[in-house]
């Protein structure tokens, strides 16, 4: 979903999307391009997913500097201009903290991003289900919506971070096939409104399978909103990872995340208290931009529901 | 009675007496040891310790972790203590102790007229009921201690109703315990009666051990939570979980009552946290971790002592790993010892607060010797030179090949949340990538690192630590018998030398400090070339506390010996 | 009324049942070895013991049959042993429990204290830089990390001025609930977990009041020439608040999440800090009862929640 929204300032993806909804996206860049806060935001993270995708040839060329490279005898280094690698400082073993926000955003943002896209399709596949075929489907996709939604997560990640020792895409799918539940209420919510509709109904008389009906003629018109919860969604995702690792569950060390960062960073706070603030705001930057990207489109997309949902966390 | 070492909460690496043994050498250097003495100590106040975690019990004989024995610690002692300074082994609830010429027999006489808080006289009997509660006990760890004792097996298996090897006689006040072979460190070792002392009266009521029935224990009852008497400067109050341990002045303290009215062990959610609690003035003594030395070190309201403790980091390396067949080549593990550089450590890690060492004697102990033994001074080229002599080929990707043809990669395993360990193996691995050996680290907990590395064949390398009594006796650490599940020689270390060494130390026949000495030398040698164990350090004690406590003197065996005399100065 | 809460408690047995499944099959689906699970890490288990065990735990019945006896172990409030302890899970989580509930409803009291006239301002001044303050304040709030957020409380306001306590509910030696002392324990810890709540309501609040505010009757009282706070007060507000009331749902469920490391963070002795630690040293069946304790209380608010919405919207009852 950040690639996504990385396509720029302008939403030049507009070409891509289905013809269905080109009417909507036209309108919604025309508002976007007054709104200024949210033009901005984009590019924040414009940035930040260019710089995660080129971290290894900045690493490289520019830093000269791996991100598990240890250099133990410059360790706990104030962040000082001489080198480039050591604009952020170094942490308790001399790794160049710059290099390390780097590849711990390409981990940040691919568990965000990765986790979210599973979310998703989760979610709007149960979501226009249930919500179209109604009946025994839809309690049950209910009924595991309420389930999950009467367990406070991070407890249930403490559980699973017990049992298991996870990678970072096993990670992002855990994390994701435990954050469908909004996206999830939200499209089914719709469908129950659209299924009612003069042209669903006709479609079914011609005698369109409930497939094709879905496919065509409902996700299209849910599928920007959706969109905008899903990257929503890879915020909270991000969060939720440097929460988890503050707990030490999440992506184990030398693999950077900004949560393990932020950890680690805990630990050495009479030290090197510079190390703190750099993954915090990080993180803390992406996912308000994420957030008011979000908002921006929403509103954007559809000025009536502003502001209508909550946020999980 | 040795113990790995948790360090999971500061303040809980304090000592706990280690019901060790004997004697002397130990540095204290610290900025100010001794308070000043022209003022006249005055009563009152309150001591507030900080732990990480609510005690699992208050009861000796099933305590094996630090967060219990800092609290009943307070309550049950020894018959004799374990000096804070030199290691000898001093009296305390006995006068005298004497061991027969051929060593087979060991009395106790003990002081006179003493009390438990509760009134009750304190006689032999209690530490006779102690002894007989480990016997029977399915949790204790402390049954080692006195299986050479006359009648021993005979009464742990139910063929006895009672130890015959031990005798209380004179009304109480002597206690005679027959051993069926010498055992050098008997003096020490049984003076602890494997931790403290239990006020027999009380626990009588919740567990009668004088009989042949073997399915009953002291393991589980309400006194194990709630401390009936004391002998030692505090008395049990009140306990709440997640909260606090309330513990209040023993009036009847045969050291004479103590001038602090209550001592508080706090509970903080993690050793960041104690440390703030400490420069906040929240909590009023603690240890600190290397890393905040510097930090804590510059807060006025506190003083600060640093001593040597008997302790050392280590990577043990398992000769029998499945996965990692090299292990078993004393070449290969000579690499591993040059192949990582513990200055460095030594000077980042540990910010030059500890001793490094080459074997197993730790620095403050009078056994201590590193003459002739090899430094292993980092050297990428000697390492890989040995690699190759061992066998092993380099492939392509940089990596080793072993003789079998499998790349060299193994696990390197630590406790999580003992951040110097953690930092260790971080550097480890990248050190052992410039000589060609992959490492894939993992984190576990505490309890979870000792469930693996029983012995076994499912770990390879794994970093931890050793926290020692005051008496030498590695024979479990060491002996090539000690590979059973449960047991402590987890490397499957195996040298006919050492083994024979380690029995001499132990069984004497000549138990004299130089005939020891020799002994453990040898074992330190034949470590030290051997290297089941990459050596790491022996880290320092460094102890904070609020500069209004007076007479606080901290050393390696005891920081906490002589709390009766602490106070607070206006 | 009755009836309506009747049926709420109804419907609520198949969510808890739901939390229950999952709870259990994840345990069992794990790899990791139920019977090392259910013992302490260093006991030493023979293959005639763990035969024994299996059978004692039941592990060797069809999982059916299994989950079936978990839940009957439940039902009779048996929720094992702690490994670390060797207490009755239970008893330790209810000895905590009110020291969390005290952190979150407080947090609640906070979180409406301030979200309401946030949300009021917002709506009222929209468009305006009020508005936009508060829109990038809610942001902001749903997008720090706390746990950060709180670290960063503790080193400015503890460590460095000491302004607060590291740690705990009490001063040692003072032992009050209603008092400045715990007043004093709770600024940080409730500041910190209703910021999630702070940014949340007056969002919600200020599109209700958008709403409202063009219906007739209200253009009918203002027409009427009542004073334009009277109006806010009277009719918009009170028919603004009553949707509110559904996204405490929300909010408590981040309340719950958060306090797991809220109270890590300010040593807070909650239900968090306890399932933390108890995850840390493995001590499975104590994690096990704190999410289900958690699930059960948090689908007991929502239920709470709904109650709280008939009561001031009878329309619901209709639907």
């Amino acid at each position: 979903m950040a690639t996504q929204a990385a396509a720029g300032p302008v939403p030049v993806a507009v070409p891509e999307v289905r013809r269905a909804s080109a009417g909507l996206w036209s309108d919604a860049v025309f508002r976007l391009r007054h709104d200024p806060t949210t033009l901005v935001a984009m590019a924040v993270i414009a940035v930040f997913v260019v710089l995660a995708l080129s971290a290894d040839l900045l690493a490289a060329n520019f830093f000269h500097r791996a991100f598990s490279q240890q250099d133990i005898l410059s360790s706990y280094d104030k962040p000082s201009g001489a080198e480039p690698w050591q604009w952020l400082g170094t942490d308790e073993l001399g790794r160049s903290q710059i290099v390390r926000l780097l590849y711990g955003a390409r981990v940040s943002l691919f568990i965000g991003a990765f986790g979210a896209l599973t979310a998703f399709l989760i979610g709007i596949t149960t979501g226009v289900t249930a919500g179209y075929f109604r009946g025994r489907w839809d309690d049950v996709v209910v009924w595991l919506v309420t389930t999950l939604n009467s367990i406070p997560i991070l407890y249930l990640l403490l559980i699973i971070g017990i049992l298991w020792r996870l990678e970072p895409l096993p990670f992002a799918i855990l994390l994701g096939s435990l954050g469908w539940l909004g996206i999830c209420n939200f499209s089914r919510g719709q469908t129950i409104s659209l299924r009612e509709r003069e042209y669903v109904l006709a479609g079914r008389t011609v005698g369109c399978t409930p497939l094709r009906l879905m496919a065509r003629h409902i996700a299209p018109n849910i599928l920007p909103l959706m969109i905008v919860l899903a990257m929503i969604e890879v915020g909270q995702l991000i969060l939720i990872e440097s929460a988890i690792s503050f707990i030490g569950f999440g992506i184990q060390p030398p693999t950077p995340s900004w949560g393990n960062m932020l950890t680690n960073a805990a630990q050495y706070l009479g030290k090197a208290p510079y190390l703190i603030y750099p993954p915090g705001i990080a993180v803390l930057v992406t996912v308000l931009c994420l957030y008011l990207v979000g908002d921006g489109l929403r509103d954007a997309l559809d000025p009536r529901l502003r502001g209508s949902f909550g946020v999980r966390r | 009675m040795r113990r790995l070492v948790a360090i999971f909460g500061v303040a809980l690496l304090v000592a706990t007496a280690c019901s060790g043994t004997a004697n002397p050498a130990t540095s204290s250097g610290g900025p100010s040891a001794s308070a000043a003495a022209s003022d006249t100590p005055v009563a009152g106040g309150r001591i507030v310790a900080g732990a990480t975690g609510d005690p699992k019990t208050m009861q000796p004989v099933i305590s094996t972790d630090t967060q219990s024995s800092f609290v009943w610690q307070w309550f049950y002692l020894g018959l004799t203590r374990t000096n804070y300074k030199t290691g000898e082994t001093e009296p305390s609830l006995a006068d005298k102790f004497e061991q027969s010429k051929d060593g087979l027999t060991l009395t106790y006489t003990i002081k006179p007229n003493l009390q438990w808080s509760d009134g009750t006289p304190f006689t032999a009997e209690d530490w006779r009921y102690t002894v007989h509660a480990v016997a029977r006990s399915a949790k204790t760890v402390r049954k080692s201690t006195f299986q050479d004792i006359v009648g021993w097996a005979d009464y742990r298996d139910g063929k006895a109703d009672h130890i015959t090897g031990i005798t209380v006689s004179n009304n109480g006040m002597t206690l005679e315990i027959k051993f069926g072979k010498v055992f050098c460190p008997a003096t020490a070792a049984m003076g602890g009666a494997g931790g403290g002392i239990l006020p027999s009266a009380a626990f009588m009521k919740v567990y009668n051990p004088y009989n042949t029935d073997t399915k009953a224990n002291i393991d589980d009852n309400a006194l194990n939570m709630a401390p009936p008497a004391s002998m030692g400067p505090f008395v049990f109050k009140e306990f709440k979980p997640g909260i606090q341990v309330t513990l209040a002045r023993n009036d009847k303290y045969f050291r004479g009552a103590p001038l602090i009215d209550e001592f508080v062990i706090k509970v903080y959610a993690d050793a960041t946290a104690i440390k703030n609690a400490l420069v906040t003035g929240e909590v009023t003594y603690a240890t600190v971790e290397a890393k905040d030395y510097d930090e804590v070190n510059k807060v006025d309201s506190l003083k600060g002592f640093r001593y040597k403790t008997s302790t050392y980091n280590y990577i043990g390396w398992n000769a029998k790993a499945a996965k990692a067949p090299w292990l078993a080549n004393t070449q290969v593990r000579q690499a591993l010892a040059y192949g990582i550089n513990v200055d460095a450590i030594m000077q980042k890690i540990v910010f030059g607060l500890g001793t490094q060492v080459y074997a197993h004697t730790p620095p403050p102990s009078w056994a201590y010797d590193e003459s002739g033994l090899n430094k292993y001074k980092y050297d990428v080229a000697q390492a890989k030179k040995l690699l190759e002599q061992a066998g092993a080929k380099m492939g392509s990707d940089g990596v080793y090949r072993w003789t079998d043809g499998s790349p060299m990669k193994m696990r390197i395993e630590t406790n999580q949340g003992n951040n110097a360990r953690e930092t260790i193996l971080q550097f480890a691995q990248e050190q052992y990538k410039a000589i060609g050996i992959q490492i894939d680290p993992l984190l576990e907990s505490f309890n979870a690192l000792l469930d693996r590395t029983d012995p076994g064949t499912d770990y390879e390398g794994f970093i931890i630590g050793w926290s020692l009594g005051a008496d030498p006796d590695p024979y479990s650490i060491w002996h090539s018998s000690q590979t059973g599940k449960g047991q402590f020689n987890d490397v499957f270390y195996s040298n006919p030398v050492v083994d024979q060494a380690l029995i001499d130390n132990r069984n004497g026949p000549d138990c004299s400090q130089t005939a020891r000495k020799a002994a453990l030398h040898k074992i330190d040698q034949a470590l030290n070339n051997d290297v089941p164990y990459t050596f790491l350090y022996s880290a320092d004690g460094l102890f904070f506390s609020s500069k209004q406590l007076q007479n606080v003197d901290p050393s390696t065996y005891s920081q906490t010996w002589n709390i009766e005399k602490w106070w607070f100065k206006k | 009324m009755g009836r309506f809460i009747a049926r709420r408690l109804v419907q609520a047995i198949p969510t808890l049942f739901g939390v229950l499944l999952i709870t259990f099959l994840l345990s069992r689906l794990s790899p990791a070895d139920p019977v090392k699970l259910m013992l302490a890490g260093n006991s030493e288990v023979t293959v005639e013991d763990r035969e024994q065990l299996m059978q004692a735990l039941g592990l060797n019945d069809p999982l059916p049959l299994q989950f079936a006896k978990w839940m009957w172990q439940l039902a009779h409030l048996d929720f094992g042993q702690s490994l670390y302890y060797h207490r009755p899970a239970l008893d330790l989580i209810l000895e905590r429990l009110p020291n969390s509930l005290q952190l979150s409803l407080l947090a609640l009291v906070v979180t409406v204290a301030i979200g309401v006239p946030l949300g009021v301002i917002a709506a009222l001044r929209r468009g305006r830089i009020e508005d936009h303050a508060i829109r990038i304040f809610s942001v902001s709030g749903h997008a720090v990390p706390q746990f950060w957020f709180g670290l960063i409380v503790v080193l400015t306001f503890a460590v460095q001025n000491r302004w607060l306590p590291i740690g705990s509910m009490n001063v040692v030696g003072t032992d009050c609930t209603v008092c400045w002392d715990r007043v004093w324990h709770l600024i940080g810890p409730v500041f910190v977990l209703s910021i999630g709540g702070i940014a949340t309501l007056p969002r919600i609040l200020r599109t209700e009041i958008l709403e409202v505010i063009s219906q007739d009757y209200v253009r009918t009282a203002r027409s009427k020439g009542l004073k334009e706070n009277a109006v806010v007060a009277v009719h918009v507000l009170r028919n603004a608040l009553i949707p509110v009331v559904t996204s405490f749902g929300t909010i408590l469920l981040v309340f719950f999440s958060g306090s797991l490391i809220i109270e890590r963070v300010f040593n807070w002795p909650g239900l968090g800090r306890l399932t933390f630690e108890a995850a840390v040293s493995k001590d499975y069946p104590v994690v096990q009862a704190g999410v289900v304790i958690s699930s059960v209380l948090l689908i007991l608010s929502y239920l709470l929640r709904d109650i709280a919405y008939a009561w001031v919207d009878p329309r619901i009852k209709v639907r």
